[in-house]
């Protein structure tokens, strides 16, 4: 069993941008995270994370009322499982339980599950598919956002991972191209494939038209891209990611009491750096983000605009 | 500071350091012919831990710790077989704490492991070498 114990402090953090924002004391202990792994047979192996947070804040709540004592109401708990009946072939499954004040209520969730096939692999060369609900690969991060101990700070970078767009940019349902290439000049990895992103819920609505409204948004193919390139011993990382996620809004009632059956076209881009020392890592990254609405026949909302961080 | 295989394990004379590397990076999972490769490690903060990472691998003991994360987080790869978790594991469940505490992250355990696993590649200081697994250099 492996269990990693470690409390962080931390005296600021940046609140999601849909939060009213001054400045605040935030302490979260991280309250530890124990990790769990273990193989049950072989080739079949269980790992679980579990994290509390506390957030104490001044002038303005994050995850619950953290301003009047503090807020206990963050917590991500998440338990998978994997199994390689074979050295070239990998199922493996997650699921996880989040409360993350209004936003999530601690219900369990389908995180991924997936098949991976590796047609191709040598010491220099790896190529294979994933199929079924995938995580996505955006930016350094968004891989294990929800696992406390790979993340370099207590919340990440709400520039980069919003919190109000993770269920968008978490997994969703598609196929994973993948293959990597080492050298004595450096490793190239690349991840690619259609995907159809999660939109069937609240938060996701919200993120991208901004309110709940009484139509359904639905899902068109999307795509999505990381390259990676790390020198021969990864002590630096840079990657760009690309994505155009597409999604159509079907009205339930007719104009005006809903909005028109528009379109939304996100395409970010995201670039990211890191680097590795012994003790400690530099990481940045940089979105520019162009959003266009179409179809939904109320002013101000159709734009074509574009976001940077 | 050497590197221990299973005696049966079909490898050469020596072993190169790019597919140690992708061994232990878990990116090869099968030997050459086909035998699943099974891949233990020593706790995170064992020293000699730290100098096989460090001195054979060329990488800090974080980084693997962070890619293999990445790996079991993502759905996309299996963590290596850390000699400590499992031993503690079967420890406690047959009733033998205390036992158990002796032996954590014991490089006896992982010759033992290696020497007892079909498939199985580990590192050992040279102190620890004896018939029981293969030692290979790296080229």
């Amino acid at each position: 069993m492996r269990a990693s114990l470690s409390c962080r402090f931390s005296r600021s953090a940046r609140a999601p941008q849909y939060l009213p924002w001054w400045p605040a004391l935030v302490l979260w202990p991280g309250l530890c995270h124990p990790a769990l792994a273990f193989e049950v047979f072989e080739g079949f192996q269980v790992h679980g994370f579990l994290s509390q947070g506390y957030f104490l804040t001044t002038n303005n709540n994050l995850f619950g009322s953290s301003e009047r004592g503090g807020s206990l109401d963050f917590t991500e708990i998440g338990i998978n499982a994997s199994w390689a009946p074979r050295p070239n072939l990998q199922l493996a499954v997650q699921f996880l339980s989040r409360r993350a004040g209004e936003a999530a209520e601690g219900e369990p969730e389908f995180d991924f599950g997936l098949l991976d096939y590796t047609a191709v692999a040598t010491e220099d060369r790896r190529i294979g598919v994933r199929f079924g609900r995938v995580r996505f690969p955006f930016g350094l991060y968004n891989d294990t956002r929800d696992v406390a101990f790979t993340r370099p700070s207590i919340l990440l970078p709400q520039s980069i991972y919003n919190e109000r767009t993770r269920e968008l940019a978490i997994s969703g349902d598609g196929i994973m191209l993948y293959g990597e290439e080492r050298s004595t000049w450096g490793n190239l990895a690349l991840e690619l494939g259609p995907v159809l992103a999660r939109v069937d819920n609240e938060n996701s609505e919200l993120a991208l038209l901004f309110g709940d409204f009484p139509g359904d948004l639905e899902n068109r193919w999307s795509f999505i891209g990381r390259l990676m390139y790390s020198t021969p011993r990864e002590a630096l990382r840079l990657a760009v990611t690309g994505v155009r996620l597409e999604t159509d809004y079907n009205p339930r009632l007719a104009f005006p009491d809903d909005l028109g059956p528009g379109k939304d076209l996100f395409e970010p881009v995201i670039f990211s750096a890191q680097y590795n020392a012994e003790s400690w890592s530099l990481t940045g990254e940089y979105a520019r983000r162009p959003i266009k609405h179409e179809g939904f026949l109320v002013l101000g909302f159709d734009f074509d605009i574009v976001g940077e961080s | 500071m050497v590197v221990a295989v299973n005696p049966a394990t079909p490898v050469g004379e020596a072993i190169a350091r790019n597919t140690l590397s992708a061994i232990f990076g878990m990116r090869l999972c099968a030997w050459e012919d086909g035998t699943p490769i099974r891949v233990f490690v020593l706790p995170d903060n064992h020293a000699v831990h730290g100098m096989f990472c460090k001195q054979i691998l060329g990488v800090f003991p974080h980084q693997y710790r962070a890619a293999w994360d990445r790996l079991v987080y993502s759905g996309t790869g299996q963590a290596p077989l850390e000699v400590a978790s499992e031993e503690e594991m079967h420890a406690r469940l047959a009733g033998t704490r205390g036992e158990a505490r002796v032996v954590v992250g014991s490089e006896e355990e992982m010759r033992a492991r290696v020497a007892g696993t079909s498939g199985a590649i580990g590192y050992l200081s040279r102190k620890m070498i004896d018939e029981s697994v293969t030692f290979l250099p790296v080229q």
